[in-house]
């Protein structure tokens, strides 16, 4: 097959693909919804002249070793060290997470404790990490794959295998209280276990995607999420893909024998396409954009079955001044949620369709390292606030809205005094907003939720885990497959090599 | 006085006793040690209230495995088993739900909150039971060590991943779904109508300490649809004259093939001489010598308590300790002078002889959940009532009744102490009582007797760790091959003749007696005496 | 506990065997007298009447309601002409089929569809994107079948519809003695027959119309024994007995195709795709891999069977429904699922799913029958379905 190709989709993972499949000489063509491309990793002004690098805002889990054939230092990009993440306590100056190191008035023998988890983590990364860069092993499929895994997983030893083992079902809570003695610690760490998850700290199943987490966790991207897609599109560009904005997708056209014959774009003008690749959530791809006609049965269900409660809502501040910790360093990650029931609280709200009174913030401030973000003198406080439920009871509107905004200001005020008289603007994102800005069934950030049944070969559904799906022709690339949600290239460059093996 | 025994089984509870029926079953001396009065354990029938039977802990025949009933021949022994076929759930406004033994009457009942739902239902039965063929055959293996490159432990997990490559797309799914849920989750795959998820998620948090929104409680459904596939009918139900009849008849069956039974012999300590346990010594300093020494406690009392610090080593020691096992429920028994009247139901009839949910939405329950995550028992708790004195009027004089009431959740660690549960227990009580008279309004009046078991409770009085009913909470990282403690989920421990038989080891609590029977059938196999 | 029926009150009070059934939650009468003679001899003679509300109706409305049940079903039902019934069956994905069942066509939006199982959840399930609406109402519907070489004679005093313009398998909206209702010339007894809907609350009144203006045309109540005789003689399958639908079955090899149950005729392949239609073309192909065929078990060799032991053969007047091995050549090829001794042809007869290869009308298999506790065999021959095939039915 050398046909053309069409990508929907000009976010990470679309443009990812566009560039693995153009380098390979086939013709691709990718079509963006919005103005901009990006999605979730898109570059947007919020206010006057201050500008966000994309909703998501980290790009520590680019997977950076299958994106290397791109070469994308030719295009621009260039890595740097994730910066260091500041915990704020109420009562004194908190943690500072600086990679390997922490710092901080920690509990008795947590370092100690620490320096052993730092270690684990690295241990067990050689048998994590080379799952997020192949196709899922299915249990049913190839058997060398599974072998690999399998292979990989003794390689750790038995006690270390038989540990992974027994944390992946393990809540966070659980497995914070066997390593750690302080609370703020535990807090800190576990933070990024229940991003783009229906869960607490409390919830069995959450130690794993913290593991996974910690594993995946390399260097980010100068400049953050809109260099990288700078660069991708660039290398999309160059390889002679062609790349249109301004063009949404209104259905993916099917042919009588149940193979893609290409997409139609609003205002009905038609792409013909023998393979059509899809980096938009599988709800939209199967739900709205191909005609139920051609909808197996059991897909239908299975499609509708995925669970994408989106709990994240994004907050973007423009100040005046910097942030700083307590000890006047200025500050770039700020993660708040000082105790696990801190966490737990958040994630409360959203199983009664509220939003948490004291939601976890996952806080940046990109303008520190690109100043371009925002004029002299100020900064971009970029938050991804955590819980606030998408189904929210009695609906969203402006006055939700601003509790929302209230709510999550209030909290980071904690810890940065003064904030609020100094906030020249803000911007404030539910997850209705996410939802219809971007387009993301659910408005969840990450295409589906992270679960142990979403994972790996059940992302997003059984039949449709390797990228291939039961519409000939058509093939998933976003989110939505493995290795998943964030901004990590993983999906696209996975698809594309699917596509080219073929 | 010193007397020699091929095997001391530490706990006359039922997997104790099933675990001393089958090694003298195939020839061996073995001596039980009961601590209390009474046989059983947690299955234990007591007359606290003249004339009236309570089954203070355990109180339904869940999972008994078929295959002990015939092997020791309990039937002959006293065991019946009575019918628990209805499930009930009533509402405070509107008619509950109640889930017949006619399916089309279910369906009618279903069909009420929606027809999707009632038409589903039974589809529902039979995706789960085909899981439950899959599952069955693991509660009833010796679980095999992926570590380990023993040729039976290999084989084990071979045809383990063999079974898994043999099941269609479709079964794995739900198989991988089933095992790493949530039951409300689980459960909103298929239906829609609160009215019946509620009811039917609470058999995935009995005893757990987790809300039906956290993950891993999906599997827990199963269980109800294993007992189809089982060989028994009637795997639910009733043990005639209370679930210590369960044990009564168990320790019939090991006394007819020659066990000695102690009751009131509380073990202070296993003998030990470099790492070899030897025997045990009473609290009254009386010593028994064995080949072997079998503990049914659980894990914590054993090692931490029973062995001691001492002869462990303290990596073992630090993973016995955190094995996790706190109590999440309690219990209320009560002698009735009537049976009262459900308003939504009012009157005798088959809804009120079976199991009775207190569940009337999801959110409900989660809401009673949230309330023990911080410490504190839920103010409004999931109930789960059995009157037994309606199908077995010999636990209760004629015309009265006994009602058993399950609690959930009681957590054992209240946010100022487990034991401020003392103050607290008669408070809990009125809490439960007053739950459930919201349903049921004559029920205050015609309260004769109640008996309140807070976590505290079952602890200070059954002796389990924390309260926790099952000796260890049921997450995938508590079992299988990961229970107790990894590397030693093959009833063996580190010190060597010591063994363990109880609900700690794989599969886990319940009234199954399984793991006293794999226990026994390891130690013949490995010529352990 | 089942339920009565509306037409309870009269079915009861006729029903002196005390001889009921449960029927999809319903009591439903299996024989009024306890020798069934007389009411197969109203059904094929005369005309017999049944309650068959106990069926699982649903009323598809709505704008989509053509190209939704096209969908659904393997027949395509927009096809339907407005005033005409289709029999026909659904499959799932994999092409198996779910049930069997009818879709009267009432109006250009408006479609009425019967099912032996549950089938709401399937309908509704498939329905998300079309603009349509599904109602149950199996309960508010009462059905009565009218069946027998003089039903016709008896509805013209009843209703006032031109019976000679309601085809074989047509439909007419009309009044029954005053009562407004659906009338559909189909049944299961392969006979000349009527079906009657009306709203439960006039059910009564229908049928005691019926019965009085039937006395003079022998008309009997009939009870479900004599229903089976009947569907076999028409070599109608029946859900749960010769097949188990895909939703009922525990395993692949119980589930069937159309085509294993010689429903290959209802399947409408050459249209755009619906739940199946892939699998249904693959296996159209290559292939099926069984046949649902009739089978007339020899009667002489039964005879002669029985003679070894003594015996003159002893056959139950009623039909039965437990699975036989079927063998050819000492090898077994299938399963007899349901059969009985007709009294009209004086046969004694079968369904049976047999390999593909072994279904050749004409071609002669060993069924297995158990006499004095011991199991034998006496040969059965593939024959054509139905049995018996009355002109009338159609004219």
């Amino acid at each position: 097959m050398s046909g053309r190709i069409a990508v929907i989709g000009g976010g990470h993972n679309g443009l990812t693909a566009a560039a693995f499949l153009a380098r390979a000489g086939r013709d691709v063509v990718v079509v963006e919804a919005r103005p901009v491309l990006g999605g979730l990793a898109a570059r947007e002004n919020f206010h006057g002249e201050f500008f966000v690098p994309g909703l998501l805002h980290h790009t520590s889990g680019v997977r950076r070793r299958l994106i290397e054939e791109l070469d994308l230092g030719r295009f621009g990009l260039t890595w740097c060290d994730p910066p260091d993440v500041w915990a704020p306590a109420k009562g004194g100056s908190g943690l500072w997470l600086r990679g390997d190191c922490i710092e901080g008035s920690l509990a008795y023998r947590d370092d100690e404790r620490f320096a052993a988890y730092r270690a684990f983590i690295d241990r067990v990364r050689r048998a994590v990490d080379p799952v997020m860069d192949a196709p899922p092993a299915d249990p049913k499929g190839r058997l060398w794959p599974l072998f690999t895994l399998g292979l990989n997983l003794r390689r750790l030893g038995a006690k270390d295998m038989v540990e992974l083992l027994r944390i992946g079902p393990m809540s966070t809570f659980d497995w914070m209280h066997e390593l750690f003695q302080g609370e703020r610690l535990r807090a800190a760490l576990a933070a990024s276990a229940i991003e783009g998850t229906f869960a607490g700290p409390r919830s069995p199943g959450s130690a794993a995607n913290l593991l996974i987490r910690e594993c995946t966790a390399g260097a980010e991207v100068q400049g953050g999420p809109a260099s990288l897609i700078s660069a991708v599109a660039g290398a999309a560009r160059s390889h002679g893909a062609e790349i249109r904005t301004h063009a949404r997708v209104s259905r993916i056209t099917v042919g009588s024998d149940s193979a893609v014959t290409g997409i139609e774009i609003d205002g009905g003008e038609v792409i013909r396409a023998d393979i059509v690749v899809a980096s938009c959530d599988p709800k939209t791809v199967f739900l709205d954009l191909i005609g139920s006609e051609y909808l197996p049965a059991r897909l239908a269900t299975d499609i509708g079955r995925i669970r994408t409660r989106g709990t994240t809502a994004k907050v973007h501040l423009a100040i005046s001044g910097s942030i700083e910790s307590k000890d006047g360093e200025p500050v770039e990650a700020l993660r708040t949620g000082e105790s696990l029931d801190d966490l737990e609280r958040a994630f409360d709200a959203a199983k009664y369709g509220e939003i948490s009174s004291r939601p976890v913030l996952d806080v940046r401030v990109p303008s520190l390292s690109d100043p371009d973000l925002c004029p002299e003198g100020h900064h971009v406080v970029s938050i991804l606030a955590h819980f606030a439920a998408r189904d929210l009871r009695g609906s969203w509107n402006d006055i939700q809205r601003e509790t929302l905004g209230r709510v999550v200001i209030e909290t980071l005020a904690e810890h940065v005094p003064g904030l609020s008289e100094r906030i020249v603007a803000r911007e404030i994102l539910s997850p209705i907003d996410i939802e219809s800005h971007y387009g993301v069934s659910g408005g969840h950030i990450y295409h589906g939720e992270h679960a142990p049944d979403q994972l790996l070969f059940m992302r997003p559904t059984i039949q449709c885990a390797k990228y291939a799906t039961p519409i000939r022709g058509l093939f998933l690339c976003g989110s939505g497959s493995h290795p998943g949600g964030g901004i990590t290239c993983g999906p696209g460059a996975l698809a594309a090599k699917t596509i080219l093996g073929q | 006085m010193m007397k020699s025994y091929d095997a001391i089984v530490i706990g006359g509870g039922h997997n104790g006793l099933v675990c001393a029926a089958y090694l003298a079953k195939a020839g061996r001396r073995v001596l039980v040690l009961e601590r209390r009065y009474v046989l059983g354990g947690a299955a234990v029938t007591e007359e606290l209230y003249p004339g009236f039977k309570y089954s203070v802990c355990s109180y339904v025949v869940s999972l008994l495995r078929p295959h002990i009933i015939r092997d020791l021949e309990l039937a002959r022994h006293g065991l019946e088993i009575l019918p628990l076929e209805c499930s009930f759930s009533p509402h405070i406004d509107g008619p509950g739900l109640v889930r017949w033994p006619d399916p089309e009457q279910t369906r009618r009942e279903i069909a009420a909150y929606s027809q999707r739902d009632a038409d589903i239902y039974p589809l529902f039965g039979r995706a789960m039971m085909q899981i439950a063929r899959w599952v069955k055959p693991i509660i009833d293996m010796v679980p095999p060590d992926p570590t380990s490159f023993r040729l039976g432990q290999v084989r084990d997990l071979f045809h383990l991943g063999r079974r898994i490559r043999d099941l269609d797309d479709q079964t794995l799914a739900r198989l991988v779904k089933m095992m790493t849920m949530s039951a409300a989750d689980f459960l909103d795959e298929w239906f829609e109508s609160d009215a019946l998820k509620a009811p039917m998620s609470v058999s995935g948090i009995i005893g757990t300490y987790l809300g039906v929104r956290s993950p891993g409680t999906a599997y827990v459904l199963l269980h109800h649809y294993m007992g189809e596939i089982d060989g028994a009918f009637r795997a639910w139900g009733l043990s005639r004259g209370g679930t210590g009849q369960i044990s009564l008849a168990i320790a019939s069956a090991a006394r007819s093939l020659g066990v000695e039974i102690r009751t009131e012999a509380p073990v202070a300590k296993i003998l030990i001489d470099d790492k070899t346990a030897s025997g045990v010594v009473l609290e009254d300093g009386t010593e028994y010598r064995a080949k072997a020494v079998v503990s049914a406690v659980d894990p914590h009392r054993t090692f931490l308590g029973l062995v001691g610090f001492e002869h462990l080593d303290d990596d073992f020691v630090a993973q016995v300790r955190r094995f996790r096992m706190r109590g999440s429920s309690g219990k209320v028994n009560l002698a009735l002078d009537r049976l009262p009247d459900f308003t939504c139901r009012p009157g005798d009839g088959l809804h009120v002889r079976g199991d009775i949910a207190v569940a009337p939405s999801m959110e409900y329950l989660e809401r009673a959940y949230d309330e023990a995550k911080y410490g504190m028992y839920s103010r409004r708790p999931y109930l789960n009532v059995v009157i037994p004195s309606l199908t077995d009027p010999s636990v209760a004089p004629p015309g009265k009744h006994v009602m058993s009431i399950f609690v959930q959740y009681a957590p054992y660690h209240l946010a100022d102490g487990a034991e401020m549960w003392t103050d607290k227990r008669e408070q809990f009580g009125d809490t439960v009582v007053e739950t459930l008279a919201e349903y049921c309004p004559g029920l205050k009046e015609a309260i004769l007797h109640r008996q309140v078991l807070t976590p505290w409770d079952l602890e200070q009085e059954m002796g389990l760790t924390e309260g926790n009913i099952f000796h260890g909470e049921l997450g995938l990282e508590q079992l299988f091959f990961l229970r107790p403690v990894p590397g030693w989920a093959r009833y063996r421990t580190p010190i060597r003749r010591l063994w363990m038989c109880g609900s700690g080891t794989h599969p886990g609590g319940g009234v199954m007696g399984a793991p006293g029977a794999l226990a026994a059938q390891t130690l013949l196999e490995e010529r352990a005496l | 506990m089942p339920l009565p029926t509306p037409l309870h009150p009269r079915t009861s009070a006729l029903c002196v065997t005390y001889l009921w059934k449960e029927w999809a939650g319903y009591h439903a009468v299996r024989a009024y007298s306890t020798s069934p003679e007389r009411e197969y001899n109203a059904v094929r003679q005369g005309a017999g009447l049944i309650d068959v509300t106990p069926l699982y109706k649903y009323d598809v409305t709505g704008e989509d309601a053509a190209a939704f049940l096209s969908r659904v079903m393997v027949r395509d039902v927009a096809e339907l002409k407005i005033g005409r019934v289709a029999y026909l069956c659904w499959c799932d994905d994999d092409g198996k089929v779910i049930d069997d069942g009818t879709c009267a066509r009432l109006a250009p939006n408006h479609y009425r569809v019967t099912a032996a199982a549950p089938a709401y959840h399937w309908l509704s399930h498939n329905a998300a994107r079309f603009r349509v609406t599904i109602e149950d109402t199996s309960a508010k519907l009462a059905a009565l079948a009218l069946q027998g070489p003089m039903s016709r004679h008896i509805l013209r005093h009843v209703c006032d519809a031109d019976l000679d313009a309601v085809k074989f398998f047509g439909l007419v909206e009309t009044r029954f003695d005053g009562v407004h209702g659906v009338l559909t010339r189909t049944g299961y007894t392969g006979d000349l027959g009527y079906e009657l809907w009306v709203q439960s609350e006039q059910a009564l009144a229908l049928w005691d119309s019926l019965m009085m203006h039937g006395r003079d045309y022998g008309l009997e109540p009939f009870g479900l024994d004599t229903l089976d005789i009947c569907r076999i003689e028409a070599g109608f399958i029946l859900h749960g007995v010769d097949y188990h639908g895909a939703h009922q079955a525990l395993t692949e090899a119980q589930k069937s195709t159309p085509l294993e149950l010689g429903l290959g005729w209802t399947v409408t392949l050459e249209r755009g795709p619906f739940i199946g239609s892939r699998a249904l073309a693959a296996e159209r192909e290559r292939g099926q891999k069984w046949d649902l065929v009739g089978l007339d078990i020899d009667w002489q060799a039964t005879e002669e069977l029985y003679d070894q032991y003594g015996l003159p053969p002893a056959l139950s007047m009623a039909a039965w429904r437990t699975p036989i091995p079927v063998y050819r050549k000492g090898r077994q090829v299938g399963r007899a699922s349901s059969g009985t001794w007709s009294p009209l042809l004086k046969k004694n007869l079968a369904l049976a799913t047999v390999q593909a290869d072994c279904s050749a009308v004409g071609t002669v298999l060993d069924i297995e029958m158990t006499v004095e506790w011991e199991r034998r065999t006496v040969p059965a021959t593939v024959v054509k379905t139905p049995f018996f095939d009355p002109a009338r039915k159609k004219s």
